[in-house]
């Protein structure tokens, strides 16, 4: 079971996972229309691109934006939890270790403390999540049970994964190798395909505002 | 019932139309019909087909339902913080149901989605600027109100007023002959203070065409009057159109796209035919909107451009102040304190802030000008936008509405509002009356018109004393 | 004299002064009258509904509204309308009240508005506020005809004109205002009194006038009187005299008239009222209007004298 889950498996996921998200924006771009969307894209692509990429740009950085510097509690979860979920998996040492054996890639790693230090840092801003949804009567109205799955599909592997590093044994790491996959897999096929749809829709906005909104007039303004 | 007497799927085409539609005073029976009125779920299937695409769906689906908007609306802020009224509730439960159902949608779904589109949310599009995702709830809102539209559930004024765009090509009943003869009225009423003033119908190749809202040939030609006076001092070659002058669009408010199309394509066709150097329109938020920012896409212009720059009235002001072409004297500036309304139309969706703040450094006496807080593009919507000012139905939910400006103008404590557009103006007006704060409103002409310097070739014979 | 007379009336006791007297013009010099209700001012932005200017309700304009009106307006003058030799015709609009006044006016051809002075607290501040002025000044600054206004009950009691004020302050309104004051005065023979106050107030500028000054200031304008005026009388017409006194205008003219047994006061409209608003309570016309014992007349243009 391990071996297939950290070998062909891999292969597996990888495929599609990248195949998804790269039709996920493909299916995105195709699908604008600049009459419907009502936005000159092509005829002002350099004054679009440039605030699409600002406005992707701000809102990447924690207090980047006006939204941000407005809900600094909502900020720090928000920039803990997504730090945590992006970085960890990509260079924690025994992923770089498995793909140098298991895939023959190279791969950088950060310090062990760091990533432990992350990991705890996302799962308590996960939990710090849902006690937001379940406490704040604004949040509560719109989060569905499916947000809740979403949050436990994205916070197992980190909770499996600590458990492990704490020496959880063999049983746990193969529930996080399932749960990796399965956060892997869901991302093309549920919200989490925001992973790149985020940065179409924001690109989308910042030329949407950039184009026939107010960047022609320039007020520097973050959309 | 499929369709009643008075309320239908079908847009109203004809003068009898909209006779037999007034003749239901306050829309009493065309609501009891709507709540009878079938949807034809069909139609709306195939409709979502055509329009609803990536961008609208990406932003349903990615929606991550985590509630940073709801405190940019100022619905749900004055609504005591009503979960119900909070933008991504707002949408998820009208557009996001309609799309997830495919159009499998019942009447009292839609009549919920009415009240929802056109009594919670004025298209202010303020939450587009908090959402992580860059989610413009108040796009698809209006998107929203195109659906309800074409399946017959829109509030009367609204489905009146776009009937009137579609027979007049203006909001009210005033015909082309109407409009001339309004011009050459206030041309005489004034001319004796102006000599030499006149409103030029119909002028090829001018420096300026300018266009304005059917509410003032109809109920104060005064606006009319006052814009020819200040292009007339400040020496402006202009002309208005004597079709193609009515720039605003109820049928924006109401969903109706076709509408739009043939109303801002009237505007176009009058650029078109007298070929202006530049169009300006008249001090209205989203009239603005319409003929400059949507309507190129309404009209199909790949480059999103009107056929001629097109700007507000503000920006013609700034300039006509920056250039001296009108100059103010510097003893009449305004010196008491004073605040000003940005529009959301031409300010948050046109960035047109410091424009008018420039004319506010011509026009008030420096230290008088106090900003209300927010301000600029994240200024809070008066309280009456996106047609919620005229639409009966809703006025207790507007009047609510207009706690949120009362409250920013008191904040302010000036006693006097610069309110460059119709809709503000009107909603400012309406707070004083209900609320009664002893504030003053007022649009930039007649400001303008107090303070600005008359050129000596312009004045009237010395009178006798 | 006049052919068309447009009678402005809030279809209230509030104008039962003006309506007298605009029923006694029409039925003594054979106008049409037209009267004229303004009974809605546009409320709710783009919307059909409007503020009933007497209840001050919400209402919502169709056919059926304007002609309850209509019959109520008829009903409310039902005798003076039957008394009438005049023919009459009721119009019922909604809009403000002084650009719909002054609409008619212009497509009629209207060549003496009626106004009641006052409406009191009928007009609402919902519509004057934002607007600046009140409507009788609005119609009075803008109207081509002249505009005839009543404010006190006793000075409705209309019968014939025998003696005409005329008072003015030189200004170039005042030159209209003279014209129709000596065409009415010649064509009804009736004695006309050309009067101007000397204003002790602003003639001196600030500072106090001593009397020299005064009495030397008020031979002035004797003088200038004759030439403005006096010259251009007919020779056949022998009904008329200058008088000239100091003092603050409103009150001076108020005066005159009620010793000069006036039956018509005219004045001019001061088109140059920098601020309508501030002019509302002050100006000399309205003062005038408020506290004279008969119609006063306010003429503004040449056009229509």
């Amino acid at each position: 079971m391990y071996e297939f889950l950290a070998g062909p498996m891999l292969w597996v996921t990888f495929t599609v996972f990248i195949v998804g998200c790269i039709w996920r924006v493909v299916r995105y771009v195709r699908g604008l229309s600049w009459q419907l969307d009502r936005v000159a894209y092509r005829p002002h692509f350099a004054l679009g691109a440039k605030y699409a990429l600002k406005s992707i740009l701000f809102w990447l950085v924690p207090f980047g934006s006006r939204s941000w510097r407005e809900k600094p509690g909502m900020t720090v979860l928000f920039f803990a939890f997504h730090i945590g979920i992006v970085f960890v998996p990509l260079f924690l040492e025994a992923h770089a270790v498995i793909a140098r054996q298991r895939l023959g890639i190279a791969w950088p790693s950060m310090p062990a403390g760091l990533a432990d230090g992350l990991t705890v840092a996302m799962l308590v801003a996960g939990v710090g999540l849902v006690i937001r949804r379940l406490a704040l009567p604004e949040v509560r109205i719109i989060t569905t049970g499916y947000d809740y799955l979403l949050l436990a599909i994205t916070m197992a592997p980190f909770i499996t994964g600590l458990i492990c590093r704490l020496g959880g044994g063999e049983g746990w790491l193969l529930a996080h190798l399932i749960t990796g996959h399965l956060m892997l897999l869901a991302i093309p096929f549920t919200k989490l395909s925001h992973m790149v749809l985020y940065f179409c829709s924001r690109a989308q906005l910042g030329m949407d505002f950039g184009i026939k909104r107010g960047g022609e007039r320039g007020r520097g303004l973050v959309w | 019932m499929p369709e009643g007497k008075y309320c239908f799927r079908r847009p109203l085409q004809t003068e009898e139309d909209i006779l037999h539609l007034l003749s239901d005073t306050r829309g009493t029976n065309y609501y009891k019909e709507m709540e009878e009125l079938e949807v034809d779920t069909a139609d709306l299937k195939k409709r979502l087909d055509a329009t609803c695409k990536s961008r609208i769906r990406t932003w349903l689906d990615i929606c991550a339902r985590c509630g940073l908007c709801a405190d940019s609306c100022f619905l749900y802020r004055v609504n005591d913080r009503a979960p119900e009224q909070v933008p991504s509730y707002k949408v998820q439960t009208t557009l996001g149901e309609i799309v997830r159902k495919d159009g499998n949608v019942d009447t009292k779904f839609m009549l919920h989605a009415m009240e929802v589109c056109w009594s919670r949310c004025t298209c202010c599009s303020r939450c587009a600027q908090y959402c992580p995702h860059g989610i413009d709830m108040g796009q698809m809102i209006s998107y929203t109100r195109g659906l309800l539209y074409s399946q017959g559930f829109v509030p009367w004024e609204l489905k009146i007023g776009s009937g009137m765009h579609r027979v007049y090509r203006a909001q009210m009943d005033v015909t082309e002959e109407d409009w001339v003869e309004t011009c050459e009225w206030m041309a005489e009423e004034n001319e004796e203070e102006y000599p030499g003033l006149t409103i030029p119908v119909d002028v090829e190749d001018a420096d300026i065409m300018y266009t304005c809202n059917a509410r003032e040939p109809k109920h104060y030609p005064e606006d009319v009057a006052e814009a020819a006076i200040l292009f007339h001092i400040a020496g402006e070659n202009w002309t208005v159109p004597s079709n193609g002058w009515e720039q605003t669009a109820l049928c924006m408010f109401a969903g109706d796209w076709e509408a739009c199309k043939m109303q801002v394509q009237n505007v176009y066709d009058a650029i078109e035919r007298l070929r202006p150097k530049r169009v300006v329109g008249t001090e209205c938020g989203h009239a603005h909107r319409a003929s400059v920012i949507e309507g190129p896409y309404w009209c199909g212009r790949p480059d999103g451009k009107p056929p001629a720059p097109y700007i507000h009235y503000v920006e013609w002001v700034a300039e006509a102040l920056r250039t001296g072409k009108l100059k103010i004297d510097p003893a009449k500036r305004i010196k008491e304190p004073v605040t000003l309304q940005d529009s959301c139309n031409y300010v948050r969706n046109y960035g047109l802030a410091e424009v008018t703040r420039e004319i506010i450094s011509y026009i008030v006496e420096p230290g008088y000008f106090v900003e209300m807080a927010p301000n600029k593009e994240y200024n809070y919507c008066c309280g009456g936008g996106g047609g919620f000012n005229g639409v009966g139905r809703y006025r207790a939910q507007r009047n609510k509405a207009l706690k949120t400006k009362r409250d920013q103008i008191l904040a302010t404590g000036c006693k006097l509002v610069i309110a460059p557009c119709h809709n503000c103006w009107d909603a400012i007006r309406d707070l004083e009356e209900e609320f009664e704060i002893g504030i003053r409103w007022t649009f930039l002409k007649p400001l303008l018109i107090k303070m600005v310097e008359i050129p000596e070739h312009l004045r009237p014979e010395q009178e006798e004393e | 004299m006049f052919q068309r007379i447009l009678f402005a009336t809030s279809g209230s006791p509030a104008s039962d002064d003006a309506a007298r007297v605009a029923f006694d013009l029409a039925s003594r010099y054979g106008a049409t009258l037209e009267l004229l209700h303004v009974t809605g001012v546009p409320t709710r932005a783009y919307s059909q509904v409007v503020k009933d200017v007497r209840t001050g309700e919400e209402v919502s304009v169709d056919e059926n509204y304007l002609s309850c009106i209509g019959d109520e307006l008829r009903s409310y003058y039902e005798k003076h309308l039957a008394a009438c030799t005049a023919p009459c015709t009721v119009s019922i609009v909604t809009g403000h009240p002084h650009r719909e006044i002054l609409r008619q006016a212009r497509n009629s051809g209207t060549d003496l508005i009626v106004m009641g002075a006052s409406t009191k607290g009928e007009e609402g501040k919902f519509y004057r506020r934002g607007m600046a002025g009140s409507t009788l000044q609005r119609v009075a600054k803008a109207a081509r005809c002249p505009v005839l206004s009543v404010h006190r009950p006793h000075a409705s009691y209309w019968g014939g004109i025998g003696s005409i004020v005329f008072a003015t302050d030189f200004s170039k309104p005042a030159e209209s205002a003279f014209a129709f004051a000596s065409k009415v005065a010649r064509e009804l023979d009736a004695e006309l009194h050309i009067f101007h106050t000397l204003d002790i107030e602003k003639g001196g500028m600030g500072r106090d006038m001593d009397q020299d000054e005064i009495e030397g200031r008020l031979i002035e304008a004797r003088k200038r009187m004759h030439a403005t005026y006096g010259a251009r009388m007919p020779e056949d017409f022998k009904k008329w005299q200058i008088e000239v006194w100091e003092g603050t205008p409103y009150v001076e003219i108020v005066k005159f008239a009620r010793e000069r047994l006036a039956d018509l006061i005219v004045v001019a409209h001061h088109a140059s009222d920098p601020d309508l608003e501030a002019a509302r309570i002050g100006s000399t016309m309205e003062q005038v209007i408020l506290r004279a014992n008969c119609p006063v007349v306010s003429v503004n243009h040449p056009d229509k004298v």
